[in-house]
């Protein structure tokens, strides 16, 4: 069988367009889909030296694989229109996707039928005429199946209307010819060939093939394909298979790659067959993966669009006892997402001069694993054109905006535009830069200005800004949490001290007792506020209580609700049997550095002690708490006050705040 | 101060049906705990359904050393400035076995969030051991911190067997100074409301121990130890209805002998008891005089367990061996553990620490005292210094034993099982036991 009108080094080229292997492979599901295959199954020998696909589509005839399956460019003859006959987007469309496997297998067996009946008209200016069949068919057929399922007429066109009108009789089959015994004008001469009942199988050496096309041996070029015809019962349901042999051993050593040891989080470090699915995945027309998980319910409107009828219902993987249902995944579905939070959503909805499109962009509060799911992914007709992207914005951020893209994900499905030959490369792989329509999204996406905006922009803030309020939470919140501790430990360390019946137990013990008023200075000067600041990270601190959560981020209403009923904002100090109140002061420099009230029972500190500007705040909190304590309850005896104070700085109980 | 109370007295003047009150089995601060994963607190258990049923009052439970559903109870080393206790020289390692004293707070939080308890108005901690004084005093303070509304009392060994010392040093409001008039009450083990405990501890002899060993299968339970003095005083009469009782019940039920049997006790009838295949660990207490084992017992006791029916060597079956008793000698204490090993096939030490106001106690009154309280742990052997042995060799003993215990050495140190090597180390051991060269190594415990 001859390949069709082209030289043979471009053969090579164009089967080099698509990679990796999975790529490649992603035609032949392509080409189930153009067919308007619903299932498709994929199976791998257990040491992957072949791999077949089966489909339930219509299915090709004879004529069909050789006119236009394997013709370069045949593909776009084959139907016409940009849609299927069940009206599907198609997704080829260059005609050169049975090259795709070529550098990835030796040959390619290709088993099909169709009930498609083959027809073609041929103009006759001169009658009578003898044509030879095999001539008008192109494909020689065994006498015996031909018999009965070729039919011919003749019409005639007008010369001025064009009107046809069929002429009866006048046409016959014998032997292998036709007979066209009228005289008459110019006739048209139609044929049909009923194809039902009619199975082939075709194999493409691809082996063969390259090896002439490095030759350049055009003549040769013919003989790369057998083809074999045979009859079947005609009313078994149409469909193709096509197994790639013989794979090539680095294909293989791809697919029975091994997971990488330890913790695996990314894609790439997962098993060979696993990658594959993902990629076929990511590059196939399947369902997204289940959208009700995770209550995304604002992601799944964002996307239904997508998801229409204009998909494969099922891709399967097989590979011995292993299958896969291949879905597409969407990070916010995915199992072990972080949770998307509303701000950081941002829908997209773009329509203008022809191209519209509709999907999403979402940041999170932390890096998105799988690595691969970074970015945002472009859907023409269901597959991902090319990977995840950042429109540039990647070449262009620096420092923690560029961080904060490795927590954004999104996926955008065009749902007009952005699909003529003159917008994607022949491997679907990217978009052309100089597409006008792409120019516009891209504008969309990322703005056109000097530093990044549009919806990426948009979303690099919005992370940005959470960043910076969970920091400010965070650093709020463990500074509360070692205040609290600090006032444990003094605790702690002198019930410590009394319960192991130490001697300066005893007299911290008798000391306590007392309801001697000493505090005098302090008491006069203004309370600190050390505790809730006004504004945590630009947003409004509003205190609460008994909240389920410590800390509630309210974004909508600009504002951080804290509950300050928590025992880290509690200031009470509990001296063994006796809770004090410690008050925070804005005292002198020169006034001391705090006092006890044994009366009100409370204790002042001075948070303007010079001492305080060499130490962070727990630490003033522990040594001025240590030294005031230490002093008032051990009066007139330095010995034992420098035990008393030396015990509390450095007791620590070991436990959190609970 | 805290007030100093009698049980009854509490129980008649300050507490009335509209109490709710927290019971709290507090954490241990100690340098080992072997034993950790059987503490519970049966003395609360039983509380609770005394307050339950004769006060009408509300309960909850907080059992800061349950095990976890694989039977291990958590632990953390003390802060670097408590990390070490030193005494005589050594420096021993100090942990907190159970759960942090502030998971009270917690349980606080969870209470408020799931709003079906009210605030207690009462929290009574027990103490089972008076040297573990340290971490009664800690959760005490927590208690006072996390409730300060309520009143607080401590109960159980401590503030009994030292009332003054107690309720000087403790943040509480009561110390009660006698035991609760509970004995004969089941325990309510519905006081576990997150979930059932691992195992249940059963007092033999308690009328209760049928209906409680009924209530805990109930709840999934299989596991059962006793923590009665004399598990065969009667000859093993309460024993064996427990048996019968538990193979009408749940072919699953396994009992842990794990104290309180006494050799003594033991014969051809007791013998078929501990025989029985639901009877999973047997542990005998010592029988003997400070110098040498009563061999013949143990003789006995081992023909009428293999006359039984038990396998011997059984996995299940050792011996205790006293150390750090007044008056001891390091060389009985090596006869004896090899009596034990020869004759019960596996041992185990066992620290002792004079119960305050004991009679061994009143006799070396004049020495004890001037030990610290904290001294008194059994793991710190308070009569070291009396018997002139030094604590690096009471640890050297727990070396010997983890090494030649057949128990351990089955599954840990067996590295030669079977050989002849094995052998020659073992009868190489046994002769150069007498000879323990000098340690050089610090001090490190073996569990």
């Amino acid at each position: 069988m001859a390949l069709g009108g082209v030289d043979p080094s471009i053969v090579r080229e164009l089967s080099g367009v698509y990679k990796p292997f999975v790529k490649a492979f992603k035609e032949l599901v392509s080409n189930a889909f153009d067919a308007d295959a619903d299932n498709v199954v994929v199976d791998m020998t257990d040491d992957f030296s072949s791999v077949s696909i089966t489909d339930d589509g219509e299915g090709m005839t004879p004529y069909e694989f050789r006119n236009d399956f394997t013709r370069i460019g045949g593909g776009s003859r084959r139907w016409s229109g940009q849609r299927t006959r069940k009206g599907r987007p198609r997704i080829g469309s260059k005609g050169i996707g049975f090259l795709a496997m070529a550098r990835y297998c030796s040959a390619l067996v290709v088993q099909s039928h169709s009930k498609t009946p083959y027809k073609r008209t041929i103009p006759l200016e001169r009658t009578p005429i003898k044509l030879d069949l095999e001539d008008v068919v192109g494909l020689g057929l065994p006498a015996p199946l031909l018999e009965g399922r070729i039919t011919c007429s003749l019409a005639s066109r007008g010369i001025r209307s064009g009107k046809r009108t069929g002429i009866k009789g006048g046409v016959r089959l014998r032997a292998g010819k036709i007979h066209i015994d009228r005289q008459s004008r110019p006739v048209e001469l139609e044929i049909t060939v009923d194809c039902a009942g009619i199975s082939f199988e075709a194999c493409l050496d691809f082996d063969r093939l390259l090896m002439l096309a490095d030759q350049a041996d055009l003549e040769k070029l013919a003989e790369f394909a057998v083809i074999s015809i045979s009859e079947i019962d005609p009313i078994r349901p149409p469909g193709t298979r096509i197994t790639a042999q013989n794979l090539k051993s680095f294909v293989r050593r791809e697919l029975r790659a091994e997971r990488r040891k330890g913790y695996v989080r990314n894609v790439s470090s997962r098993t060979g067959l696993e990658k594959f699915v993902w990629n076929l995945s990511r590059c196939t027309p399947v369902p997204y993966a289940t959208m009700e998980a995770a209550g995304e319910n604002a992601v799944a409107e964002c996307i239904e669009a997508g998801q229409g009828g204009s998909l494969l219902s099922r891709l399967l993987v097989k590979h011995g006892l292993e299958e896969y249902v291949v879905t597409r995944p969407v990070y916010p579905f995915t199992a072990g997402s972080l949770p998307l939070h509303a701000d950081l959503l941002k829908p997209v909805t773009f329509e203008q001069d022809g191209l519209k499109a509709k999907g999403f962009v979402a940041g999170y509060e932390g890096a998105i694993f799988p690595a691969e799911y970074r970015g945002i992914a472009i859907r023409v007709r269901g597959v991902a054109i090319g990977d995840p992207t950042f429109v540039g914005a990647d070449k262009v951020l620096t420092g923690a905006q560029k961080a904060a893209l490795s927590q954004i994900t999104g996926e955008i499905n065009i749902l007009s535009g952005l699909d003529a030959v003159e917008d994607i490369n022949p491997g679907r792989e990217s978009f052309y830069d100089e597409s006008e329509q792409y120019k516009m999204l891209a504008r969309y996406l990322v703005g056109d200005g000097e530093q990044i905006g549009g919806i990426i922009g948009q979303t690099i803030a919005a992370i940005l800004r959470r960043s910076q309020v969970n920091s400010a939470v965070k650093d709020l919140t463990g500074r509360a949490s070692t205040r609290r501790r600090t006032l444990d430990d003094i605790s702690a360390a002198i019930t410590y001290m009394i319960s192991s019946g130490e001697p300066c137990g005893d007299i911290i013990r008798e000391a306590l007792k007392t309801e001697q008023k000493s505090a005098n200075g302090l008491s006069l000067v203004a309370d600190m506020e050390i505790g809730l600041p006004p504004r945590i990270g630009g947003l409004l601190a509003v205190p609460r209580s008994e909240l389920a959560e410590a800390v509630v981020l309210d974004y909508q209403m600009e504002q951080v609700i804290v509950d300050v009923s928590r025992r880290e904002w509690d200031w009470t100090l509990l001296l063994f049997n006796d809770r004090f109140r410690v008050i925070n002061k804005k005292g002198k420099s020169h006034q001391p550095i705090g006092e006890i009230d044994f009366q009100n029972r409370s204790i002042l500190l001075n948070w303007s002690h010079p001492v305080r500007n060499y130490m962070d705040e727990a630490s003033f909190l522990r040594m001025a708490l240590a030294w005031v304590v230490a002093k008032e309850v051990t009066p007139g005896n330095g010995d034992i006050m420098m035990d008393v104070a030396l015990k509390l700085l450095s007791y620590r109980s070991g436990e959190d705040n609970g | 101060m805290a007030e100093a109370i009698h049980a009854r007295d509490l129980l008649a003047k300050q507490v009335d049906p509209s109490d709710h009150i927290l019971l709290i089995n507090p954490p241990v601060e100690e340098t080992r705990y072997s034993w950790v994963r059987w503490n519970q607190p049966l003395d609360l258990l039983k509380l609770g359904q005394l307050l339950t049923k004769e006060v009408g009052c509300s309960v909850s439970l907080v059992d800061h050393m349950r095990p976890d559903s694989s039977w291990k109870v958590p632990f953390e080393f003390l802060p670097a400035a408590r990390r070490y206790y030193e005494i005589g020289g050594e420096q021993y390692p100090m942990r907190r076995f159970g759960r942090p004293y502030n998971e009270i707070h917690e349980w606080k939080k969870a209470q408020c969030r799931k709003g079906t308890l009210p605030e207690p108005t009462q929290v009574w901690i027990t103490s089972l051991c008076s040297y573990w004084f340290d971490a009664v005093g800690q959760m005490s303070r927590t208690v006072r911190e996390c409730f300060p509304a309520a009143r607080s009392v401590l109960i159980g060994n401590y503030p009994r067997l030292l009332p003054d010392h107690a309720s000087e040093r403790c943040a509480v409001d009561d110390v009660v100074i006698d035991s609760f008039a509970n004995h004969g009450q089941s325990a309510m083990y519905e006081l576990y409301s997150d979930g059932a405990p691992p195992f249940v501890a059963l007092e033999v002899h308690s009328p209760a121990a049928a209906e409680e060993l009924q209530n805990a299968a109930s709840r999934n339970i299989v596991d059962f130890t006793f923590f009665d003095e004399d598990v065969f005083a009667d000859g093993g009469d309460n024993f064996k209805r427990l048996l019968e009782l538990a193979d009408a019940l749940d072919g699953k039920i396994r009992f842990h002998l794990i104290c309180g049997v006494q050799l003594q006790r033991i014969t051809p009838i007791t013998a078929r008891l501990l025989a029985n295949k639901r009877v999973v660990e047997v542990h005998f207490e010592e029988l003997g005089g400070m110098e040498a084992l009563n061999t013949d017992v143990y003789r006995a006791v081992r023909a009428y367990l293999i006359e039984a029916g038990m396998s011997w060597p059984s996995d299940k079956v050792s011996g205790f061996v006293w150390i750090g008793r007044p008056g001891e000698r390091l060389e009985s204490l090596i006869l004896k553990s090899f009596q034990v090993l020869e004759l019960l096939g596996s041992l185990i030490l066992k620290p002792y620490s004079p119960t305050p106001g004991s009679p061994e106690f009143k006799r070396y009154n004049q020495e004890l005292s001037a030990l610290p309280l904290r001294n008194f742990s059994p793991h710190l052997f308070p009569f070291a210094e009396i018997n002139g042995i030094r604590r690096q060799e009471y640890h050297d003993l727990y070396r010997m034993s983890a090494f030649l215990n057949e128990k351990v050495r089955n599954r840990a140190f067996d590295f030669f099982n079977g050989t002849l090597g094995s052998k020659f180390l073992r009868e190489s051991l046994r002769k150069e036991a007498w000879k323990i060269e000098k340690p050089t190594s610090a001090l490190r415990i073996i569990d």
